[in-house]
């Protein structure tokens, strides 16, 4: 059946990429394989409007002649790419944006789109697109979250979709309900951004705290992003939170470089010299949190309160998790253990 | 898996212009190429070679000429169809994004030259680019990398073929380093830049993440040139210890981005609890891991390393006991 239907498309693309003028129904249901075997011409036709919106899909879509007339063709200008030609630094970024993608509909499509504008480019740039800056390997962006797939399928068809989000990491997933006016991939992680139809208003997401399905819902076409919306500008302020806050930390001395990269201030601390007493700039709190929590006994927030709690919650709830474990023999001493490898 | 006839005439449309440019290629490659069975290229072939011009007499069908002992195919009559068809809104859309995302990249290609290829493709593709009449490709928008402040003298370096001194910070061990090394290349994924670079401290190729090079400088010795560099993407950006063993973590809910955000060995969705994943990793280092389960607040949990489950519940209650006083 499916082969059947490849081949009648494929017959009635040659057919009227090669016919010089308009051709009628009639004509391609007596000329073109595949037609003939309607059993009346209601089959036919149905057969036919079914063929006409697949082959658009494609990218090929059937012209008619202006006058409404019945009569279809496909001018060549609007079958094939034109002859392209690229310069080899032209050539070097196509080569890398068709192989940008790593996974799921984007990939295929950009390699698919590669293919085509190389066989499009003239005989002695055949070799072209292989030769990218040597010093430069293939970037990649990765699609491998559950919720791109149907995120990314109901952006292109601007529909609506319902998930569950966890708003924080310790929260349960709610339900949302999304008008998602498009995807952005900000420092490797993805995010959608749109209408949050129960709150009534512009709200990011992070796809990985999706959690459950995403559910296509409403009809196609239904969303209507603003005119001049900056997704990459409503991320970037969702995500980076200004620093408008500053932590007071106790930090082990030599410890937790990388909290103390960021710091602005540090000093030891007066009452145990083992201390360093530092001041962080707090954007996001939970961000803040799971850096501090990270560190255990060796970071102690001091204030503010928020910051206190965040990082209690975050080392309760691993405190609870690990429970059930058995107390096993005495591990290695992690102390010595980093001094050994950082002294290498 | 099942495929629908529009994908299938859409591989069979791009076969056509693929085989009259490259007369006597192999089906092998084909498959590669096309992502298909050697079978289902065969099957391909049979099909195009029955189609052709109305009338259908044997001079109005594509002759696919097929040399079975060298497994090879060339094309003596394509029917019109030898060029390849404009790209679709899904293809434009793909390579448009993709592109706008690399002209984001200071200093890692050519911005000039991703501008005008765009303007070329929207030249060439006219009406097929964008369907809906608004520019509906800044409906994905992809920065692909931090911005760096070492990436212009990393570049430099890398096309002056120099050697370099850095002061990196190594997330793995939490720890601020000085090394020599000698650039090999630039690597941009997951979100970041990446230096591949023969590192004279660890006496190996080491991936420095450019954002963490908290300065550089130049050196006059010329960077030491390479024997050999794999030419793909190397699997792992880290370099995990092989003395650690692997440890399997059960991963939750808002945890799960770890399973995406570093290299697994394994990942297996589990049903009980739902929406969990258990991962097998090699970690950068105990030291390492025990950070990290400990930032995740309980929705990571360590299965296979009891002595490292009680290492972390020992300093988390050490530092809940700080809050207590």
């Amino acid at each position: 059946m499916a082969t059947a239907k490849a081949e009648r498309l494929l017959n009635l693309v040659i057919a009227l990429v090669n016919s010089p003028r308009y051709r009628s129904a009639m004509w391609i249901k007596d000329k073109v394989a595949g037609y003939s075997d309607a059993p009346n011409d209601d089959a036919f036709f149905r057969t036919f409007e079914r063929d006409k919106q697949e082959l658009r899909e494609l990218g090929i879509p059937l012209q008619t002649p202006p006058t409404g007339e019945d009569g279809y063709r496909i001018p060549p200008v609007d079958f094939a790419l034109p002859a392209l030609s690229f310069t080899p630094a032209e050539t070097a970024a196509l080569a890398l944006a068709g192989r940008l993608w790593e996974t799921t509909a984007l990939a295929t499509a950009g390699s698919g789109a590669l293919r085509k504008i190389r066989d499009a480019t003239g005989e002695d740039q055949q070799a072209a697109p292989e030769i990218a800056a040597a010093t430069l390997l293939q970037p990649r962006v990765r699609t491998g979250d559950p919720a791109f797939a149907p995120l990314y399928a109901a952006v292109r068809a601007r529909r609506a979709v319902t998930f569950g989000y966890r708003k924080d990491p310790t929260a349960a997933a709610e339900p949302r309900q999304l008008q998602p006016w498009g995807l952005v991939s900000f420092r490797g992680r993805w995010y959608v951004i749109g209408y949050d139809e129960k709150r009534g208003e512009r709200r990011t997401f992070r796809l990985s705290r999706i959690s459950g399905a995403v559910k296509a819902v409403g009809r196609t076409g239904a969303v209507r992003p603003p005119a001049g919306v900056d997704l990459l500008a409503e991320v970037a302020a969702s995500v980076e939170h200004p620093a408008d806050r500053t932590a007071t930390v106790r930090i082990r001395s030599g410890r937790a470089a990388g909290l103390r990269r960021t710091a602005l201030a540090a000093q030891q601390s007066v009452e145990d010299p083992d201390w360093d007493q530092v001041t962080l700039p707090l954007g996001h709190l939970w961000d803040t949190a799971r850096r501090i929590a990270g560190q255990g006994p060796d970071v102690v927030v001091e204030e503010p309160a928020d910051l206190v709690d965040a990082t209690v919650r975050l080392l309760s709830g691993t405190r609870k998790a690990m429970a059930e474990i058995a107390e096993a023999p005495a591990p290695i001493d992690p102390v010595d253990d980093s001094t050994r490898r950082l002294s290498e | 898996m099942s495929e629908t006839a529009t994908e299938r005439l859409a591989r069979m449309l791009a076969l056509v212009p693929y085989i009259s440019r490259r007369p006597g290629v192999a089906i092998g490659e084909l498959a590669i190429e096309f992502g298909v069975s050697a079978e289902q290229v065969g099957a391909d072939l049979d099909l195009l070679m029955v189609c052709g011009l109305p009338g259908y007499y044997p001079d109005d069908l594509i002759d696919v000429v097929l040399d079975d002992d060298g497994g090879t195919v060339a094309i003596a009559f394509d029917a019109g169809i030898e060029r390849p068809v404009r790209l679709t809104s899904d293809e434009a859309f793909a390579l448009t994004v993709a592109l706008r995302a690399l002209a984001e990249l200071p200093g890692l290609v050519d911005a000039e030259a991703v501008h005008s290829a765009l303007a070329k493709l929207e030249d060439a593709g006219g009406r097929s680019l964008d369907r809906n009449g608004a520019d509906g490709t800044d409906a994905v928008r992809v920065v692909p990398a931090d911005p760096a402040p070492a990436l212009g003298l990393v570049r430099q370096a890398l096309d002056e073929t120099r050697r370099i001194w850095i002061r990196y910070y190594t997330a793995s061990r939490d720890a601020v380093t000085e090394r020599t090394v000698d650039p090999l290349r630039l690597l941009v994924t997951d979100g970041h830049s990446y230096l591949e670079a023969y590192c004279h401290l660890a006496g190996a190729i080491r991936h420095f993440r450019v954002d963490r090079i908290e300065e550089v400088r130049l050196l006059d010795e010329p960077a030491q040139a390479t024997l050999w560099v794999d030419s793909d993407i190397p699997e792992r950006i880290f370099h995990p210890d092989p003395q650690i063993p692997p440890v399997t973590l059960t991963l939750t809910g808002g945890a799960r981005w770890v399973a995406e955000y570093y290299p697994m060995e394994e990942i297996t969705e589990l049903t009980e609890p739902a929406g969990a994943l258990q991962v097998r990793m090699r970690a950068a280092g105990d030291e390492w891991l025990a950070r990290l389960v400990l930032s995740l607040g309980g929705e990571a949990v360590i299965d296979d390393r009891p002595e490292l489950a009680a290492l972390v519940r020992r300093r988390a209650d050490e530092a809940l006991a700080a809050y207590q006083s």
